[in-house]
């Protein structure tokens, strides 16, 4: 590969989940200095500390994720309603109000938010996820247009199908059940975490400046 | 790195539109581009065109037809049907033409250079919107059915793209450009290769899992 990201700072956050392992590595290789944060971002200081830590950031992805968050609707109660949120949608305000002020002051910097699907086709037991999934996707939008003015560019993904440790980790990858909802993807397999790293690393490049508030599904064909 | 050698790139109405950037851009990265600029809106060119072109890897359907902006009321059949036989008709044609070799092959790449005309309205282009929309509902059908046999079909939706057709540099130079710029978050009119750099990752191997998919590209224009 390149050096798409030649002397970008780059922060990404629950870098151990979700998307984070292939994020770091590609980005990596394409030149990017990588902090990969694991720390838990639901402490209410935690997403201000991580940023002053980080110092000089110039592209932010917010990868935050829950395992298994299904459940049905009538049986959901408002402590897990409210760890759902807390761990996918408090902290990305947090990280964006604290990231933001550097990047105006600098006229440049990208926040990219991975996201899910779920927020874009319904399924049955994520109506909470799939809630602050789409959170994540309304803030993006507004967000988006808000510091687009300051040459800032704010956009999320919306990911589904794709190898990750979090939502589809070896053990459901290689289960027959995963076959039975391959028959619902077009694509009709699962993306590597690497091939999604890729399109994320099209929104982190200089490409895609002029991409701002956008939501971008990535799933097979499943969301179209 | 080359990312686009040994590939075989057709590009329609390559004078036009989106067609000089993406032909510049997929060339620079080692594509072997095919520039048409012939008449696509006969029952049969589609057909000639896939046929003398030979082996396609990746087909960029640029098709377009300058919007008039008349009134709902004003736009007459004639008018109407333009749009279509420029935009629409042309676009199931290449595609129904290209399929066969591609899906023979297992691997193929269709992006179609759509506009954000059909996500958002606007007065005045109702009829060059409506073919825009058929364009990505096309889109979005036919992407699904292509998608677990190798074949990607995607569109960019773009506005407020530099580009020869329509944001000329007399259109970008003109009195009254600023005060239409002020409908853009971004608050500038992309360059062309920034658009053709969106088509060229659609093009490339790394968004073999994306099909049937539309990508705004306005500047936050059309969020």
């Amino acid at each position: 590969m390149g050096q798409r990201l030649s002397g970008k700072r780059i922060v990404v956050t629950d870098a151990g989940d979700f998307m984070g392992p292939a994020v770091t590595d590609l980005f990596t290789e394409e030149g990017a200095e990588v902090i990969a944060d694991r720390r838990d971002l639901r402490p209410l200081a935690a997403a201000s500390e991580l940023i002053a830590e980080a110092g000089h950031i110039d592209v932010l992805v917010a990868n935050l994720s829950i395992p298994n968050p299904r459940a049905l609707a009538h049986e959901t109660t408002d402590a897990q309603w409210a760890e759902v949120f807390d761990r996918l949608v408090h902290p990305l305000h947090r990280l964006c109000r604290a990231v933001l002020p550097q990047m105006i002051e600098r006229r440049g910097g990208k926040i990219i938010v991975v996201g899910s699907a779920a927020a874009l086709r319904g399924t049955p037991r994520r109506s909470c996820y799939g809630a602050a999934r789409g959170a994540q996707h309304a803030y993006v939008r507004s967000l988006g247009v808000e510091v687009a003015p300051h040459n800032v560019q704010v956009n999320a993904t919306g990911q589904n199908f794709v190898e990750n440790p979090t939502y589809f980790p070896p053990e459901v990858v290689g289960s027959p059940e995963l076959q039975t909802r391959l028959l619902d993807v077009p694509a009709g397999r699962l993306s590597t975490g690497r091939e999604a790293a890729a399109f994320l690393l099209f929104l982190a490049s200089d490409e895609s400046d002029f991409l701002c508030g956008q939501i971008f599904p990535y799933a097979g064909g499943w969301t179209a | 790195m080359k990312r686009f050698a040994n590939r075989n790139a057709l590009v329609t109405q390559a004078g036009d539109f989106m067609g000089p950037a993406v032909c510049e851009l997929f060339a620079e990265e080692g594509a072997a581009v095919t520039a048409d600029e012939s008449d696509l809106t006969r029952p049969q060119a589609a057909d000639d065109l896939i046929r003398r072109a030979g082996r396609v890897d990746i087909l960029v359907v640029n098709l377009m037809e300058r919007n008039r902006r008349h009134a709902v009321v004003d736009t007459g059949d004639a008018e109407w049907a333009a749009m279509f036989d420029a935009m629409v008709h042309p676009l199931h044609r290449l595609v129904r033409a290209v399929l066969p070799q591609m899906l023979e092959r297992r691997s193929g790449k269709i992006v179609v250079m759509g506009s954000a005309n059909a996500l958002r309205g606007t007065p005045v282009r109702a009829a060059y919107s409506a073919a825009r929309g058929a364009q990505l509902a096309y889109v979005r059908n036919v992407g699904i059915e292509t998608a677990g046999q190798g074949v990607n079909v995607n569109a960019i939706a773009q506005n407020w793209v530099s580009n020869p057709t329509s944001y000329s540099p007399e259109i970008i130079n003109a009195a009254d450009f600023a005060e239409r710029l002020k409908a853009v978050p971004a608050g500038r009119v992309a360059q062309g290769w920034e658009s053709a750099a969106l088509a060229l990752y659609l093009a490339s191997a790394e968004s073999d899992f994306v099909s049937g998919q539309t990508f705004a590209f306005s500047g936050g224009w059309a969020v």
